[in-house]
C-alpha cells in the first residue's frame, strides 16, 4: 500500500507541465490529443470485444484479446500523460508504461508467432471469390438438379406415351430379336387380332406365328434379306386359334435391349386378297367372256383412239391378230374415204359428247375385203367422269344385210304380186258382177223368147221345131245353172272369212233336212254325228256341206234306200271329218282330177251338176288351211274326207301368211 | 186394182217386152209405165228435172228397178227417191239379174223394200211376176197418200 501511495505522492518531481513551461497551449494540445488518443485507444479494445464475441468462428480470436488488452495499456499511457502534466506521479507513469512493454512485447511475439498461420488464412477477396465460384457452382448444381428432375418426368411421360402410341398403332406390331427370333413387345392391336395375351405373346418367336409349312421359306427370307433395311412382304400367319390370315408385314431395323432386332408390323390383307382374289376373278371372267366372243369385236381405244383391247370376235371379225394391232389407231378399220373424211375421230368426238355414238356402215378388213358393221362406241370414264377411252363393239352384219335387202327386194315383189292381186281380184270381182248381170240376161231372153214361140207358134211348129226350142231352152237354163255355180265359186275365193266356233253337226241336221223336203219320197238315211265342231267361217262352211251332202244325195239318187254319214275321225291325233255315201262312186284312180271346176265322172243326164261343187268345197277347205281328199270303189259309195286348221295352228297360220 | 200403176224401170227391150208379158202371163192388167234409165224414172215420180214438183203424175203403186241402168243407175235411183219427200216411202223392188251380196246389202241400205231375181228359166219368171203382182198390188197396203 505503501508503494502504491509512495507512486502517488512523490513530491520531489515537478509535474510535467513544467517541462512545457505551463505553456497553456502546449499543454492543452497535449492534453487534448492524449486525451482523443486515449479514447479512441479505449474504444478498440470494446469493438474488438465485440467483433470478437460476434464473430465466434473468428480464428485465432485470442489474438484480438491480446490487441485489446495492448491497446488499453498504450491508452492508459497516454491517460497518465495527462495526469502528469499536472501530477508528478513518474512511477505509475513508468509501471504503466512497463505494463503497456509487456503488453505490447507479447502482443508483438504473438503476432510474429502469428503471422506464418495468419498468411496462411485466406485473404476475404480469395474467400469472396472462392465463395463466389462457390454459389455459382452451387447454383449450377441446383439449375442441373431440376433438369434432370424435369428430365426424368418427361422421361416417364414419355415412356407412357411411346407405349400408348405403341398399343394404339391400329396394326398388330412387335418387336422381335433377330437372332433369336424371340418376340420382345407386342402392342395392343397384335393382342386382340392374333388371340395371344401379351404374356403368351412374348414366350412366342415369330416362328410360331407361321403356319409350320411356311416356316422354311421364312427362316430362308431373314437368311437372305439385308440385315440394315427394313422389308416389306406378304405372308400367312396363324392366329391362337390357328385361323390362317393374310398378311403384309413390314419390318424396320430397331434397337432392343441393345441387341438387333426388328419392329414387324402387321397389316391383316385377308380381305383385300380376297377381294384381290374376287377382282381377278371377275376380270379374268370378263375377260374371258370379253375375249371368247366371237360374234363381236369387243376393243378398247385410248383416248387418241388407239387400239388397247383386242378380242377373238375383233381378230375373227377384222382379221388382224391382237399383237399387230394393239397400240395402232382405230383408223385402219375404216374405208380410205371415211378416213380422209375424218369420221373415226368424228365418231370418237360424238361418242364422248353424247355418250354413246352408233352406225351401220362398210368397215375394212385387214386383207382389205370390206364388210357391212354395226358400230357402237362408248366413252369410258373414271369414277370423277374423267374420260379415259372408248369402248367399241362392232359386228359384221353383212349377211344381215344382204338377207334385208333381200327380203327387201322379196317385200317389195310381194307388194307389187299383191297389187296385182288385188288389182286381179278387182278385176274379177268386176268380171263375176258383170257376169252376173249382163251374162244372164240374153239367156233370160232366149229362154223366154223360146217359151213364147212354143207357146204363140205351137200351130206353125213342127214336132221338131217344138224339140228343138226345148232343146234351146234346156241348153240355156243350165248355162244359167253353170253361171251361178262359178259365180259361187269365184264368191267362196274372194268372201271375207269370219272364224269362229261353228257347230258342224247342227249345219249337217239342217243341210239334210234340206234335202229331205226337196224329195220327200226317197228313202235316204242321214247320221250325222253329234258334237262336230269346228273353228270356221260359217257361211263357207254351210257352202261345203251343201256341196258335199247334195253330192252325197245326188248320187246315192238311184238307190231304192240310202245312208248317208257325216262324221269325224282321228288320223294321227288330227281330226278329219268325213261325208260318206252308198251311192254309185267313181274310180279312185282319178280321185285328184275329181276337185278340178267342170270335171264331171258322170253322165249329165244321170246325175245332173255343172261339176264346180267340189271344186267350190276344196276352194273353201283349203281357205281353212285344210286338205280334202276322196276315196271310193265304182258302185260301193264314195268317202270325202277333209281337215281343216285347229284353232291352235290358225295363230300360226296367220303369222305365215302376214 | 185397174186404177194402180206399176213403174217398171228397165233400160232392156227384152227385158222389158219378157216383163210385160209375164205380168199379162198373169192377167194383171194395171197400167205399167216403163222409164228406160234412171233419168226417166226420176222425171216420172218427182217430175222434170227442170221443173221438179211440177206437172206430177200420180204415183205407182210398186216401182219395179232394175239396177244396172244407162245414166244413173239404180241404186242412186234409189238414194235420190229416199231422200225425196214425195218418194221416201214408195215401195220399190229390186228386180234384177244378179244376186250379188254387194247390190243386195246397197240395195236394202237405200231402203229398198224387196230384192227379187229375175231366174233364166222363163216359167220361173212368170211364177215371180205372179207372186210380185199379188203381193205388191193386192196383199200389201201402201203408205198413205198425202203423207209421203
Amino acid at each position: 500500500m505503501a508503494f502504491i501511495s509512495s507512486l502517488l505522492t512523490s513530491p520531489e518531481f515537478m509535474p510535467h507541465g513544467f517541462c512545457y513551461l505551463w505553456d497553456r497551449d502546449l499543454i492543452w494540445l497535449h492534453v487534448v490529443s492524449d486525451v482523443l488518443i486515449a479514447l479512441a485507444y479505449f474504444s478498440i479494445p470494446l469493438t474488438l470485444v465485440y467483433f470478437v464475441r460476434k464473430k465466434r468462428d473468428l480464428p485465432f480470436h485470442w489474438m484480438f484479446l491480446m490487441f485489446g488488452l495492448f491497446i488499453v495499456a498504450c491508452g492508459s499511457t497516454h491517460v497518465i500523460e495527462v495526469w502528469n502534466l499536472w501530477h508528478a506521479d513518474y512511477w505509475l507513469a513508468g509501471i504503466v508504461k512497463l505494463i503497456t512493454a509487456i503488453a505490447s512485447i507479447i502482443t508483438a511475439i504473438l503476432l510474429f508467432q502469428l503471422v506464418p498461420k495468419a498468411l496462411a488464412l485466406p485473404s476475404p477477396d480469395v474467400l469472396k471469390e472462392a465463395n463466389q465460384k462457390l454459389m455459382d457452382r452451387t447454383e449450377e448444381l441446383a439449375r442441373a438438379n431440376a433438369e434432370l428432375a424435369s428430365a426424368n418426368s418427361a422421361l416417364l411421360r414419355s415412356r407412357e406415351q411411346q407405349r400408348s402410341f405403341f398399343d394404339a398403332i391400329p396394326y398388330p406390331v412387335w418387336v422381335f430379336d433377330w437372332e433369336t427370333l424371340a418376340i420382345k413387345d407386342v402392342n395392343q392391336s397384335a393382342i386382340a387380332s392374333y388371340g395371344y395375351s401379351r404374356k403368351e405373346f412374348l414366350l412366342l418367336t415369330i416362328k410360331d406365328l407361321r403356319p409350320s409349312e411356311d416356316v422354311p421359306a421364312l427362316l430362308e427370307h431373314i437368311r437372305n434379306s439385308p440385315n440394315a433395311a427394313g422389308t416389306t412382304g406378304i405372308w400367312r400367319h396363324r392366329k391362337k386359334d390357328g385361323a390362317i390370315i393374310d398378311v403384309e408385314v413390314t419390318t424396320g431395323v430397331v434397337q432392343f435391349d441393345h441387341r438387333d432386332a426388328r419392329l414387324a408390323i402387321a397389316a391383316n390383307i385377308t380381305q383385300r386378297k380376297q377381294m384381290e382374289e374376287a377382282l381377278r376373278e371377275s376380270d379374268e371372267k370378263l375377260r374371258l367372256l370379253v375375249g371368247g366372243v366371237q360374234e363381236y369385236a369387243i376393243l378398247m381405244l385410248d383416248l387418241e383412239g388407239r387400239v388397247t383391247t383386242w378380242n377373238e370376235g375383233a381378230e375373227r371379225i377384222k382379221g388382224y391378230r391382237a399383237e399387230e394391232i394393239i397400240g395402232q389407231h382405230f383408223s385402219k378399220f375404216y374405208t380410205p374415204e371415211a378416213a380422209a373424211l375424218g369420221k373415226p375421230a368424228l365418231e370418237l368426238k360424238k361418242a364422248a359428247e353424247q355418250g354413246r355414238f352408233e352406225e351401220e356402215g362398210w368397215r375394212v378388213r385387214k386383207d382389205g375385203s370390206r364388210f357391212w358393221a354395226s358400230v357402237v362406241v362408248t366413252p369410258l370414264r373414271d369414277r370423277t367422269g374423267q374420260l379415259r377411252g372408248f369402248a367399241k363393239v362392232t359386228r359384221d352384219i353383212t349377211e344381215r344385210k344382204r338377207i334385208e335387202e333381200q327380203l327387201e327386194r322379196q317385200r317389195s315383189e310381194l307388194t307389187r304380186s299383191n297389187t296385182e292381186l288385188i288389182a286381179a281380184n278387182k278385176e274379177l270381182e268386176a268380171f263375176s258382177y258383170s257376169v252376173s248381170h249382163d251374162l244372164r240376161a240374153p239367156l233370160r231372153s232366149i229362154d223366154g223368147f223360146s217359151l213364147a214361140l212354143l207357146e204363140d207358134y205351137e200351130e206353125k211348129l213342127d214336132a221338131e221345131g217344138k224339140d228343138n226350142l226345148h232343146r234351146v231352152r234346156a241348153a240355156t237354163q243350165r248355162m244359167g245353172v253353170l253361171i251361178d255355180d262359178l259365180l259361187d265359186l269365184s264368191r267362196v275365193t274372194r268372201a271375207g272369212m269370219k272364224v269362229q266356233k261353228v257347230d258342224l253337226s247342227a249345219m249337217g241336221r239342217a243341210v239334210a233336212a234340206e234335202l229331205k223336203n226337196s224329195q220327200p219320197g226317197r228313202r235316204t238315211e242321214f247320221h250325222i254325228q253329234e258334237g262336230l265342231e269346228a273353228h270356221a267361217d260359217s257361211n263357207l262352211m254351210r257352202i261345203a256341206l251343201e256341196n258335199l251332202l247334195e253330192n252325197a244325195w245326188k248320187f246315192t239318187s238311184k238307190r231304192e234306200s240310202a245312208r248317208i254319214e257325216f262324221g269325224q275321225t282321228n288320223n294321227n291325233g288330227s281330226r278329219v271329218y268325213f261325208v260318206r255315201d252308198d251311192g254309185a262312186g267313181f274310180d279312185s284312180a282319178r280321185a285328184t282330177r275329181l276337185f278340178g271346176a267342170f270335171q264331171r265322172f258322170h253322165d249329165k243326164n244321170d246325175f245332173p251338176g255343172t261339176g264346180v261343187g267340189l271344186a267350190t268345197v276344196q276352194r273353201i277347205i283349203q281357205r281353212h288351211g285344210g286338205r280334202i281328199w276322196a276315196e271310193s270303189v265304182p258302185g260301193k259309195g264314195a268317202t270325202f274326207y277333209f281337215t281343216l286348221l285347229d284353232a291352235s295352228e290358225r295363230g300360226a297360220e296367220s303369222w305365215q301368211t302376214k | 186394182m185397174a186404177d194402180k200403176i206399176i213403174l217398171l224401170v228397165e233400160d232392156n227391150p227384152d227385158d222389158e217386152k219378157l216383163t210385160l208379158r209375164a205380168l199379162q202371163k198373169n192377167k194383171i192388167s194395171n197400167e205399167v209405165v216403163v222409164a228406160h234409165d234412171g233419168v226417166e224414172a226420176l222425171d216420172y215420180l218427182l217430175g222434170n228435172e227442170s221443173h221438179r214438183g211440177n206437172n206430177l203424175k200420180p204415183l205407182p203403186q210398186v216401182v219395179l228397178l232394175d239396177l244396172k241402168l244407162p245414166r244413173l243407175d239404180g241404186l242412186e235411183v234409189l238414194r235420190r227417191l229416199r231422200a225425196h219427200e214425195r218418194t221416201k216411202l214408195l215401195p220399190v223392188v229390186i228386180l234384177t239379174s244378179s244376186n250379188e251380196e254387194q247390190d243386195r246389202i246397197s240395195g236394202y241400205g237405200l231402203g229398198a223394200n224387196s230384192y227379187v231375181r229375175k231366174p233364166v228359166d222363163f216359167n220361173q219368171f212368170i211364177e215371180a211376176a205372179r207372186q210380185l203382182g199379188l203381193y205388191w198390188l193386192v196383199l200389201n197396203e201402201p203408205p198413205p197418200p198425202g203423207r209421203t
